[in-house]
């Protein structure tokens, strides 16, 4: 029986491609950062990429152009055959088709975690009651069906990154980008939290990327691209069974 | 969830700061609305006044700020007196003046057996006997706050007075204040042959276009002097001109102060916020909800603010009121379009001072905002 995470296998059909960067390159500081150098990655519906690389290699800031919120210098960054620098509204682009994790969490503090999985939601159409229903069944989804109405500081940090996750799949994104998302998380709550986002990733298909210097953490996805000063220095699968 | 609940707990987290930005509008508002109440309740005083008097006409010099106009020759009331359709007149001659232990009072005094003193309700003692007898009438807010009875001699105008009767009138201003014949004012204040309001009435028939026409006439015999029919007098009284100088100088610094204080309050918050708002724009919010939501903060900042300065106006009215020698004569009455005004102002003011912080927060860019932490 084949393994689950290993999807493109040659057996299979070609899969699309959903993301690509074609030669982009982003500098800060007049140009004295170099934080990418021309980098070329395609990422594939369904894709569970990690990302990894030193501090400062330009990884985060890869993972920003991917998600829209950074724009290039140079080169293009692509979603679905589409240019995002030519996107007339990129907060549309990020509400709709991108969920994101952060390593600090970064829920409000002042809401409930039901009320932050709503946050997302605000630019949705849909009604309030439908939201709240999503909120909770997505908090169930991610076992915080105790934790609905506390706040971030009643919760602990693993807890606080499945409300982020929760958050993140409010709008049915077609791609989930993780920034480090167990750097701030021990070793138990890291465990959960990866074997969360990898359940999400298996059971609903999304494509998952997702940013860590941590080998462990990288060795769950399928593929592994090594940034490095600024370039892509390594793509290759992961071994079948790890971690 | 709804934008709404953000915003107000946005606003709730920060509680000694909120609480500090609102007493800062809150103050500015209820000096707005208490001067409004003060102009308001001057006006319907001055109003009472000349009703109970059954003046149609207040001739007075023309304003020079100074609560009470400057004197004028009495020859002008002869004058007045003889144009067609005036039925009675009568000379005043009114000053605001310390007396004993009282820092200011009206003391007025009217032309003898002119109709002003027609309305008076004499409730103890007598009217003085005639034009000359240096003794006053006090109305009967006067006597208490006075603390004078008939019979008790009063210190005025560097001369020994005896208190001869006291009196009712409908009118605040009246009530709360010292009535003395004209020439015995005259003659102890250094105004010989001197007023400084004559108070007419109409013969009977004369509608309001015919009266205004009279004092236009009266204007333009004597320049320098203004003429104003008694629904009038009142607005164009010099102290309600006073007070409502006042009150646009009030208004002008509170918005000052109320643009500046919610203006730092909200540029702090979206400061403090920067990670958070980068996280909104990061997650889809569109560049116009996080304006609306800063925005919607500032704004309730004002609205909340102005609801707590006309509530504070009530409060300081009531406050004032425990002090006799204001709730004899001074009434602030706090109107609906005060309060309406006040808010609207304040609301104004608040969504006016957000509109900054919320462009600034509405620009950043989610990974500028990201490098902050």
């Amino acid at each position: 029986m084949p393994d689950p995470r290993h999807g493109n296998n040659m057996e299979e059909p070609q899969k699309s491609c959903l993301a690509e960067t074609i030669a982009v390159t982003r500098s800060y500081e007049n140009g004295r950062v170099r934080a990418l150098r021309g980098v070329d990655l395609r990422i594939e519906e369904g894709d569970f990429v990690a990302i990894t690389g030193s501090s400062g290699s330009g990884k985060t800031t890869l993972l920003q152009m991917l998600g829209g919120l950074d724009t290039p210098d140079s080169g293009e960054v692509m979603f679905r055959g589409q240019v995002l620098s030519e996107m007339r509204d990129l907060s549309s682009f990020r509400a709709r088709r991108v969920g994101f994790v952060f390593q600090s969490f970064h829920l409000l503090p002042t809401l409930t975690a039901s009320e932050n999985v709503q946050v997302p939601m605000v630019e949705s159409p849909l009604p309030m009651k439908e939201r709240e229903q999503r909120a909770i069944q997505l908090l169930k989804e991610v076992g915080l069906a105790e934790r609905i109405h506390h706040r971030p500081a009643e919760l602990s940090g693993g807890e606080r990154q499945r409300v982020a996750i929760a958050r993140s799949l409010a709008n049915e994104p077609d791609l989930l980008l993780a920034d480090e998302p167990t750097g701030n998380l021990d070793r138990e709550s890291t465990t959960m939290v990866m074997e969360l986002l990898t359940r999400i990733h298996r059971e609903n298909g999304m494509t998952l990327i997702l940013v860590t210097h941590d080998p462990s953490t990288a060795a769950y996805a399928h593929r592994q691209v090594r940034i490095s000063d600024g370039l892509v220095d390594r793509n290759v699968p992961n071994p079948p069974g790890a971690p | 969830m709804r934008l709404w609940t953000m915003v107000s707990r946005n606003l709730r987290v920060r509680r000694m700061r909120t609480a500090l930005t609102l007493l800062g509008i809150a103050v500015g508002m209820m000096a707005i609305v208490t001067l409004m109440g003060l102009a308001r309740g001057f006006e319907n005083n001055w109003d009472q006044t000349l009703n109970a008097r059954g003046t149609d006409v207040v001739v007075n010099r023309i304003s020079t700020g100074s609560p009470i106009p400057a004197p004028f020759s009495e020859e002008v009331d002869r004058e007045i007196s003889a144009l067609p359709d005036i039925e009675d007149s009568g000379g005043v001659l009114a000053v605001l003046m310390p007396v004993e232990n009282l820092p200011m009072i009206l003391v007025t005094s009217w032309e003898w057996e002119s109709y002003i003193w027609n309305h008076l309700e004499i409730v103890e003692g007598r009217m003085q006997k005639d034009g000359h007898e240096k003794a006053v009438l006090l109305g009967k807010s006067a006597s208490q706050i006075l603390r004078k009875q008939v019979g008790d001699s009063l210190q005025l105008l560097g001369s020994e007075f005896s208190v001869c009767g006291i009196y009712e009138s409908t009118s605040m201003i009246e009530s709360g204040a010292i009535v003395i014949p004209l020439g015995v004012m005259q003659s102890h204040s250094d105004n010989a042959g001197k007023i400084n309001f004559v108070n007419l009435r109409f013969s009977p028939g004369v509608d309001k276009a015919r009266g205004r026409e009279i004092c236009d006439r009266i204007e333009q015999l004597h320049s320098g002097l203004s003429a104003s029919l008694a629904s009038e007098a009142a607005q164009r009284s010099s102290t309600a001109q006073g007070v409502k100088g006042m009150t646009l100088a009030v208004t002008l610094l509170s918005m000052v102060v109320g643009l500046a204080s919610v203006m730092n309050t909200m540029l702090m918050s979206v400061f403090e916020r920067t990670v958070e708002i980068g996280v909104l724009r990061a997650i889809g919010w569109k560049a116009a909800r996080i304006r609306r939501m800063i925005l919607l903060e500032a704004t309730l900042l004002g609205i909340s603010g102005g609801v707590l300065g006309v509530l504070l106006g009530f409060l300081v009215r009531e406050l004032l009121y425990l002090f006799p020698a204001i709730s004899g004569t001074i009434r602030v009455e706090i109107g609906v379009e005060a309060i309406v005004f006040t808010l609207l102002f304040s609301t104004v003011v608040g969504a006016l001072s957000g509109l900054y912080p919320a462009i600034r927060a509405s620009r950043m860019k989610p990974t500028v905002a990201f490098r902050h932490q």
